[in-house]
C-alpha cells in the first residue's frame, strides 16, 4: 500500500558546528505529487535531501522516506531501493562507459525495467560506447535521468536538475518529470529556476536560511495567495498588518504590501479602517511569493 | 558489481605497477651479467642468488612493490568527493562497509598479484638465462611481500578515508613508510622485537634468513605474519568506522 505522504520530516535539525545548515524544519509530501523546493543558495536544501538519503545524520529531529526512518541504516538502505536520486553535478563515474554505467546501475535494482531502458536510449540518443566523461552535461544530466527512470521508482529526487542545461535540454528534462507520476512516481526537486517549478510543481516548499519559511500547494496559490497594495497619506502602521491571513507584509514608502492568505477582501477592509486611501488586490506569482519571502526573512 | 567499479578505479595504478615490476625483474635476470660484472666482490663475481636478491627480493623491485601497494590503497570516497561521484555511490542501496570492503579485497588481491609476480617470473625468467633461482626462495619472498604490502596497503587505505584529498593521504602513508622503521630502528626498547616491516620483508638480521647467502634457513615468521595481518585487518577495520566528509551546504 503506498502512503500518504512519501516523505515526512519533523523537527529536523543539522548543524555544522556552529553553522545551522538545516533548523527544526517540519513538512510532508504527499504521494504521487511533485513537490518544488525552492530556496537560495546555501538555503539548506542539499543538507535535508543528504539527510533525507542517508547520507548525514540529522542533529535532531526526525524524518521517514518511503515509510523508512532516514536515521536507521538499515531502513534507509531499503528505502533507497525505491528511491532515485539525480544531483546537482550529474556526478557519474567518468571512466565507464554509458553502457557499463547502465549495466551497473542496473545490479542495484531488481525493479529494473529494460523496456523504459530501451525506450530512454532511444528517446536520449545516449552512445552507449562513450565514455562518462566524454558527455556533454546535457548528454550526462540525460543519462542520470535514465538510471533513475529506468527503475520506475516511488520517488525520484533531483538536486538542481535544470542547472547548466540548455533550454533545449530543460524542456526534455521538464517533459519527463512530468510524465512521472503517470507511472506512480513522486518527484521532489530543489531548484532555483522559479518559471520552470511553476510548470510543473503542485506543492511548493521554500527554504530560507535552514528554516522552512513556506509551505503550499499550487492550488493553495492561485486560489488563496493574494497582494494587498494599501497606500496611505501618512507613514503607515505595517505592525497593525499582523493579522490572520497575513503571511508577511512590509512597508514602502507610503504603502503596506501583504501577501495573504485566504480572505484578500477583509485585509482590504482592515487596511481601510486604518486609513488606507488606495487599496488594491492583484494575484501573487510563486516567483513574487518566493521574492518576498526570502526577502522577508534576510 | 561494485568489484568491477573498484577494479577499474584502481586498474591504471596496478596495470602501471604490473607492467614496472615485471619489466624490471626482466631486465634484471636477462642482463644479469652485465649488472653482476659491475658488482664484483672480493670473493670474484656476485653469485647468481645474491645478485638477485640485492636487486630484487631486497633491493630497487622491492622498494617499487612496497610504494604500489601504497597507491594502490589510495582513492575510495574522499577521492569520489573531488570526482563529484561521491553522492551517486552513496544514494547506491549499498551499505558503507560493502563499499569498503569491495575497494579493501580489490586492492588486497592486486597487491598478492603484484607479489606473484616476481615468484612467477624470476625461477622461470632465470631458467631461460641459463641459470637457477630456487623456487622454495620465491615463494617465501612471496609470502613475506604479501604480508606486508597488505599492511601498507591498508596504511595507505586508512589515509586515503582518513584525509580530503590523495595527495594528503599518499603524503601520510610516504612519511609512515618512512618514519615507522626508523622509529623502530632507533627506539631501543622496541629494537630487540621483530617490528620493523623492512627487515621482515627482506631478512635483514631475521633467523630464517641468512644473510650471507640470502636464503632461507628455517621456517617462515608465521607469528610475525600472521600479526602483520592482524594489524592489516585493524587497519581497513578503522577506516570503515570513519565517518565519511560531507559537503557543507
Amino acid at each position: 500500500m503506498t502512503p500518504d505522504y512519501v516523505i515526512e520530516v519533523s523537527g529536523l535539525t543539522k548543524k555544522y558546528g556552529t553553522v545551522q545548515a538545516v533548523n527544526n524544519i517540519t513538512f510532508h509530501v504527499p504521494a504521487g505529487s511533485v513537490t518544488g523546493f525552492l530556496g537560495r543558495n546555501g538555503a539548506g536544501k542539499s543538507t535535508t535531501i543528504k539527510m533525507l538519503l542517508g547520507m548525514i545524520s540529522p542533529t535532531s529531529g526526525s524524518g521517514t522516506m518511503l515509510g523508512a526512518r532516514i536515521d536507521v541504516a538499515a531502513e534507509s538502505l531499503q528505502a533507497r531501493r525505491r528511491v532515485a536520486f539525480v544531483g546537482e553535478d550529474k556526478g557519474l563515474y567518468p571512466y565507464m562507459t554509458v553502457q557499463q554505467l547502465i549495466r551497473f546501475t542496473r545490479s542495484f535494482y531488481r525493479d529494473w525495467q529494460p523496456e523504459v531502458e530501451a525506450t530512454l536510449l532511444r528517446r536520449y540518443a545516449l552512445p552507449l560506447n562513450r565514455k562518462v566523461r566524454e558527455l556533454s552535461k546535457g548528454m550526462r544530466t540525460k543519462l542520470a535521468l535514465l538510471l533513475a527512470l529506468a527503475r520506475r521508482p516511488a520517488l525520484l529526487i533531483l538536486d538542481e536538475p535544470t542547472e547548466g542545461l540548455d533550454p533545449v535540454s530543460i524542456e526534455d528534462l521538464l517533459q519527463s518529470l512530468s510524465g512521472c507520476t503517470a507511472e506512480g512516481t513522486t518527484v521532489f526537486f530543489s531548484s532555483h529556476q522559479l518559471s520552470e517549478v511553476e510548470r510543473i510543481a503542485d506543492e511548493i516548499l521554500i527554504l530560507d536560511r535552514g528554516r522552512l519559511a513556506m509551505s503550499f500547494s499550487m492550488d493553495q496559490l492561485r486560489e488563496s495567495y493574494r497582494w494587498v497594495n494599501a497606500g496611505f497619506d501618512k507613514q503607515p502602521p505595517s505592525f497593525e498588518f499582523k493579522i490572520p491571513g497575513v503571511e508577511h507584509s512590509h512597508t514602502n514608502g507610503r504603502q503596506v504590501v501583504a501577501l495573504v492568505k485566504g480572505d484578500a477582501d477583509r485585509v482590504a477592509r482592515h487596511a481601510k479602517d486604518l486609513g488606507a486611501v488606495s487599496v488594491e488586490i492583484a494575484p501573487a506569482s510563486l516567483r513574487e511569493i518566493f521574492l518576498d519571502t526570502v526577502k522577508d526573512h534576510a | 558489481m561494485l568489484f568491477y567499479k573498484a577494479w577499474l578505479e584502481s586498474r591504471s595504478r596496478f596495470f602501471i605497477g604490473l607492467i614496472v615490476i615485471a619489466a624490471l625483474c626482466c631486465v634484471f635476470v636477462l642482463f644479469h651479467e652485465l649488472f653482476r660484472s659491475r658488482m664484483q666482490t672480493t670473493r670474484g663475481t656476485l653469485p647468481y642468488q645474491d645478485y638477485i636478491y640485492l636487486r630484487v627480493y631486497g633491493g630497487f623491485v622491492r622498494g617499487i612493490f612496497l610504494l604500489v601497494a601504497i597507491v594502490l590503497g589510495l582513492g575510495g570516497l574522499n577521492a569520489e568527493r573531488g570526482r563529484n561521484t561521491l553522492m551517486f555511490t552513496l544514494a547506491l542501496p549499498v551499505r558503507r562497509g560493502y563499499l569498503l570492503a569491495t575497494r579493501a579485497m580489490t586492492g588486497l588481491a592486486e597487491v598478492a598479484t603484484l607479489a606473484l609476480l616476481p615468484a612467477l617470473l624470476i625461477p622461470w625468467l632465470s631458467a631461460g638465462a641459463g641459470q637457477v633461482y630456487p623456487a622454495f626462495q620465491s615463494w617465501n619472498f612471496f609470502v613475506l611481500w604479501v604480508a606486508i604490502g597488505w599492511a601498507l596497503f591498508a596504511s595507505a587505505f586508512l589515509a586515503s578515508c582518513v584525509f580530503e584529498n590523495d595527495y594528503s593521504a599518499l603524503t601520510a602513508a610516504l612519511i609512515a613508510f618512512y618514519i615507522y622503521p626508523l622509529a623502530v630502528a632507533r627506539t631501543p626498547f622496541l629494537r630487540p622485537y621483530p617490528l620493523h616491516i623492512h627487515y621482515i620483508m627482506n631478512g635483514t638480521g631475521m633467523p630464517y634468513f641468512d644473510p650471507q647467502t640470502h636464503s632461507f634457513v628455517g621456517p617462515l615468521p608465521w607469528a610475525i605474519l600472521g600479526g602483520v595481518l592482524l594489524v592489516s585487518v585493524a587497519l581497513i577495520y578503522l577506516a570503515s568506522q570513519l565517518p565519511v566528509r560531507m559537503d557543507r551546504s
